[in-house]
């Protein structure tokens, strides 16, 4: 009887308690007190994580976020190339191939627990470090710089997704998988109106700030995000009416870049200074993204035949083709728009300065450094071409972005900066010119106060470029336009992204001309079919995400 | 043996009856999170008409959100089910509290409390009398400057001109910073900034002047020290003397260069007498490669003046202290006449699409009335020069106007009006049947 009571004794003891936290968690000095106490390692950090998921590994090997080899622009090498899965087929919502989905949602789910958790900022027990002060300055600074981000990551997945779910705050694991999409419209309203309330506390650059540490979000970021996503909800993917004052919109958000540009230090520059050692510090560069010292780019682009060198991303005939001619404007393809005999015309005499600085061609002397530097010889038989195994399939090779001064011998081998060019100046103009002649329904209209001719020519007389002059109006301005945008913007991830705005896929990534070129030099073109579908200019919802959320619905034909 | 299986039944009963009325933490977290509540909101300070986000649950049905003191906002913007972003209003408790939301049936209270700026200027980085030239950056400094939302000065005309603060140089919490346009007017008279709250605040008089005077301006880095001096523990210090800064003006940089630079790398700018830290120059310092500098501002002028700079730290072996500014050198005899070069790069202008484009920097010192002079050769017969604007390329009727030629040359005189274009925008020459050799300013 005794023992009926201890057992009753002790029933009554466990109920009670039952609904105690029974969480073992062994105690660490990183905890959330912590986080939020220390500046350097723990506030700055949270900060970093946020950062750290705008590098999409557009500079690593194989990298499917290198985006020019699904498009136009380029053919990667090796069949097995993770970018060829744009365009082969096997691109589905259970093989989605990209982490924008992933990593967009880590990012902002950063950043509202950064924003939440921000008023448990306190570093007033350090108030006697030396870096006190420096500390206080850039925590400031801290929530608007994460609130661009958030917008910027809003930016990335509604250009990839259309409607995506609005998270703005932390979520329980429940609730992350009850979301359900918001319509796109609504999305760029939340990027704009979260830009305009951020950019007035952004600083000009960071120069003048603590540390010096460019690279950080700054007020012109601000300002550009908001006119390249005015620019790409008024484009006809996310504008099916046509509604003609988003276009305005966007050629105002755009005009306002331009007009600062200068008082933000902003300028023009050499167009073969955008990229290479020193990119970072280029007076053009809006935001972009510094990565330290490689080659892993450099061994992935060098043509075959140069040691360690893998062919990578080789840049079309159809690409080359858009290059016009110095004097008079007509363009490769229109000049040669047939098989060509390299052994009595050069036809790459006299074009666009901008493709001897993109493009590699048979006999450039490529790479650049003293220890590799000679001749490519992209002709069958040729050292740097077929039959070797992973020789270019296009007839080029890249040189934008790739750095010819690394040297990639067994031996010694040398690294350089790299920096991936997010936003720059010179795309404002083409982007305001092409908002500006949606609007107006001209080139020559001066409406907001430079037409779209002025703000292309601006860019093509510039001394590192100087080509003729845009005059045309109408469907031929849109078919010039175009080719600039591409020209000028090569390899920068945004020819991916236009072509679907435009919605014009089938017209340039169904077909690619490429060229071979025969031992005895002459240049063939052969047509290349490519997978594209009207649903591509969508992102698949990764199925992994439908499956965790019978909320989530999947893209139209997917 | 009977006992002994009853037993055992009860302590089992005792284990599952613990084991089913225990709770599911993640069950009670979601049904925590669901609930209508405050997560956040942003700004933590306001004044009234602050822009301010609210962050949380179940905000798609809020209808009010209650301030401190009672005042209820009811102009909401919903953003999805967790954001609001709505106006701070009017009439807040000056010691804050927290913040309420309100649906048709529930009210949520935020977790930490909303607080009330109050935006003050204390003091600019010019006073009363003062001459500011355009295109300096003028300090204002107080508390809750970030409510700041515009200053008004004068344009070229006259008129007031409005500087909203989305073209603020810096906008921080104890001083904003604002770059003086170009188009202001050039006389004395008083400014105001003005606060998002309404406030308003008088900039004292001062004279705004176009950065100019007979002479002309010279970059210069003059070494002030030049002593390799190794930071290896605290004793470490150096001392600038004050004569070396006898000449500084404000917006200079002293710029420290060093090498062997080690993990504890830490460069303080001291005071001289003190040996404590000198805040203003440590708030702006900034590292480049190889050397990290900070920037003279109004504030540290007569100390550094009379006292000279002090430095400290740890992890580097300074090698020479540079004093780097733009000095203006007053001509002798009255001003120049002599040719300034603005472009030297021959250039041939044989078809429509050939230009030339003169930075506006080339302009930063120039006055109206100065000649802009383009040497040519290879005149053809189809010779016409025409003065353009850069961004819209119209040809410059102003300058087009006051246009003569020479078999070697042809000029014109910087017209009435054209500066603030010139120093922003720059110059641009386009034409046929000619080619450029050299292109100078004549002042006059």
């Amino acid at each position: 009887m005794k023992l009926d009571r201890i057992c009753i004794f002790i029933l009554a003891c466990l109920v009670p308690c039952a609904c105690a936290d029974l969480d073992y968690s062994e105690e660490n000095t990183r905890d959330e007190e912590w986080t939020y106490e220390y500046f350097e390692n723990g506030i700055k950090n949270m900060v970093f994580d946020v950062y750290a998921q705008v590098y999409n590994n557009e500079f690593d090997d194989n990298s499917a976020y290198f985006l020019a080899g699904a498009t136009d622009e380029a053919q990667y090498a090796l069949e097995t190339g993770a970018i060829n899965n744009y365009v082969n087929g096997g691109w589905s919502a259970a093989n989605p191939y990209s982490r924008t989905w992933s990593k967009c949602y880590t990012a902002i789910a950063d950043a509202n627990m950064f924003l939440e958790k921000f008023d448990q900022a306190d570093i007033t027990e350090w108030q006697y470090n030396p870096d006190y002060r420096n500390w206080v300055q850039q925590l400031e600074l801290f929530p608007y710089e994460v609130r661009f981000l958030r917008a910027y990551f809003y930016f990335e997945l509604f250009r990839a997704y259309g409607d995506v779910p609005l998270v703005t705050t932390t979520l329980t694991n429940a609730q992350a998988n009850s979301v359900t999409r918001t319509p796109v419209d609504q999305i760029v309203k939340f990027i704009v109106d979260e830009l305009d309330a951020v950019a007035p506390y952004l600083p000009v650059n960071y120069l003048t700030e603590v540390n010096s540490e460019i690279g950080r979000a700054t007020r012109v970021a601000a300002y550009a995000l908001k006119a390249r996503t005015l620019l790409y909800a008024a484009s006809p993917l996310f504008n099916p009416t046509g509604d003609k004052s988003r276009w305005a919109k966007a050629a105002e958000a755009c005009k306002f870049v331009l007009d600062n540009a200068d008082s933000w230090g902003l300028k023009l520059s050499n167009y073969g200074t955008l990229w290479g050692h020193e990119a970072f510090f280029n007076p053009e560069l809006i935001f972009g993204l510094g990565r330290g010292e490689f080659n892993s780019f450099e061994k992935a682009n060098y043509p075959v035949g140069v040691e360690n060198g893998s062919s990578g991303n080789c840049p079309t005939q159809s690409f080359v083709d858009q290059y016009e001619y110095q004097d008079n404007g007509q363009t490769f393809g229109q000049r040669y728009p047939g098989n060509i005999d390299l052994r009595s015309v050069d036809p790459y005499e006299g074009l666009d300065p901008r493709f001897a600085l993109t493009v590699v061609r048979n006999g450039d002397e490529w790479p650049t450094n003293g220890a590799q530097k000679k001749p490519v010889e992209i002709f069958r038989g040729g050292f740097n071409a077929a039959p070797k195994y992973g020789a270019t399939p296009t007839g080029y090779y890249l040189k934008k972005y790739v750095d010819g001064a690394c040297v990639t011998t067994a031996d010694n081998q040398t690294t350089r900066r790299h920096t991936w060019i997010l936003f720059r100046l010179g795309e404002f103009y083409l982007d305001y010119a092409e908002a500006v002649f949606n609007a107006t329904g001209s080139a020559n209209d001066a409406t907001y106060g430079l037409t779209a001719n002025e703000a292309i020519n601006v860019l093509r007389t510039r001394p590192s470029v100087n080509m003729p002059e845009f005059t045309e109006n109408g469907d031929a301005w849109v078919a010039r336009y175009e080719r600039e945008r591409l020209v000028e913007l090569a390899f920068e991830n945004h020819r991916f992204w236009d072509v679907r705005r435009w919605k014009k896929g089938a017209q340039y990534f169904r077909t690619i001309q490429v060229a071979d070129i025969s031992a005895n030099l002459q240049l063939t073109r052969s047509s290349v079919s490519r997978q594209w579908d009207e649903k591509y200019n969508f992102y698949p919802i990764p199925q992994s995400e439908l499956k965790k959320n019978p909320n989530l619905t999947q893209n139209a034909g997917w | 043996m009977k006992k002994i299986f009853a037993y055992f039944g009860y302590v089992l009963s005792v284990a599952l009856a613990g084991a089913l009325t225990a709770c599911n933490p993640q069950e009670a977290a979601d049904e925590e999170a669901a609930a209508l509540s405050i997560k956040t909101f942003f700004p933590a300070k306001v004044v009234a008409n602050t822009p301010m986000t609210v962050n949380g649950n179940g905000l798609d049905a809020v209808r009010e959100v209650v301030f401190p003191g009672g005042v209820a906002v009811s102009d909401i913007e919903h953003v999805g089910d967790g954001m609001l972003r709505l106006k701070a209003p009017s009439g807040i408790a000056a010691d804050g509290g927290l913040l309420t939301v309100r649906t048709a049936d529930d009210e949520a209270v935020s977790r930490f409390p909303l607080t009330v700026g109050d935006p003050v200027v204390t003091g600019y980085s010019k006073q009363e009398g003062e001459s500011v030239e355009f295109g300096e950056l003028f300090y204002i400094y107080g508390k809750d400057l970030e409510f700041l939302s515009s200053m008004e000065l004068l344009d070229a005309d006259g008129n007031p001109n409005v500087i909203p603060e989305t073209l603020f140089y810096r906008k921080g919490t104890s001083s904003v910073v604002v770059k003086i346009p170009q188009n202001t007017f050039e006389g004395t008279f008083p400014g105001k900034v003005r606060s998002i709250d309404g406030k308003t605040f008088d900039i004292p008089e001062l004279t705004y002047t176009p950065p100019s005077g007979d002479g002309h301006w010279e970059h210069q880095e003059v070494v002030v020290f030049d002593q390799e001096t190794v930071f290896d523990s605290w004793s470490s210090t150096l001392v600038v003397p004050a004569a070396r800064f006898a000449d500084v003006t404000e917006g200079a940089v002293i710029r420290v260069l060093y090498k062997d630079k080690g993990s504890d790398f830490l460069p303080i700018y001291k005071h001289v007498g003190s040996w404590g830290d000198w805040t203003e120059f440590q708030d702006l310092i900034a590292h480049g490669d190889g050397f990290f500098e900070s920037t003279v501002t109004a504030a540290v002028m007569d100390e550094l003046k009379s006292e000279g700079l002090r430095f400290q730290g740890l992890g580097f072996t300074v090698t020479q202290v540079l004093l780097i500014q733009d000095v203006w050198v007053p001509e002798e005899g009255g001003g120049s006449k002599e040719e300034t070069t603005l472009w030297e790069t021959e250039t041939v202008f044989d078809a429509w699409s050939a230009t030339i484009v003169l930075d506006p920097s080339l302009f930063a010192k120039v006055k109206e009335g100065e000649i802009v002079r383009v040497y040519f050769k290879d005149k053809g017969t189809d010779y016409n020069p025409i003065y353009k604007h850069v961004d819209s390329w119209g040809d410059w009727t102003e300058f087009q106007a006051g246009i003569s030629h020479t078999d070697e040359y042809f000029e014109a005189p910087i017209p009435a009006g054209a500066l603030d274009e010139l120093q922003s925008a720059g110059l641009r020459f386009q034409g046929v049947g000619f080619t450029v050799t050299k292109i100078t300013l004549i002042p006059v």
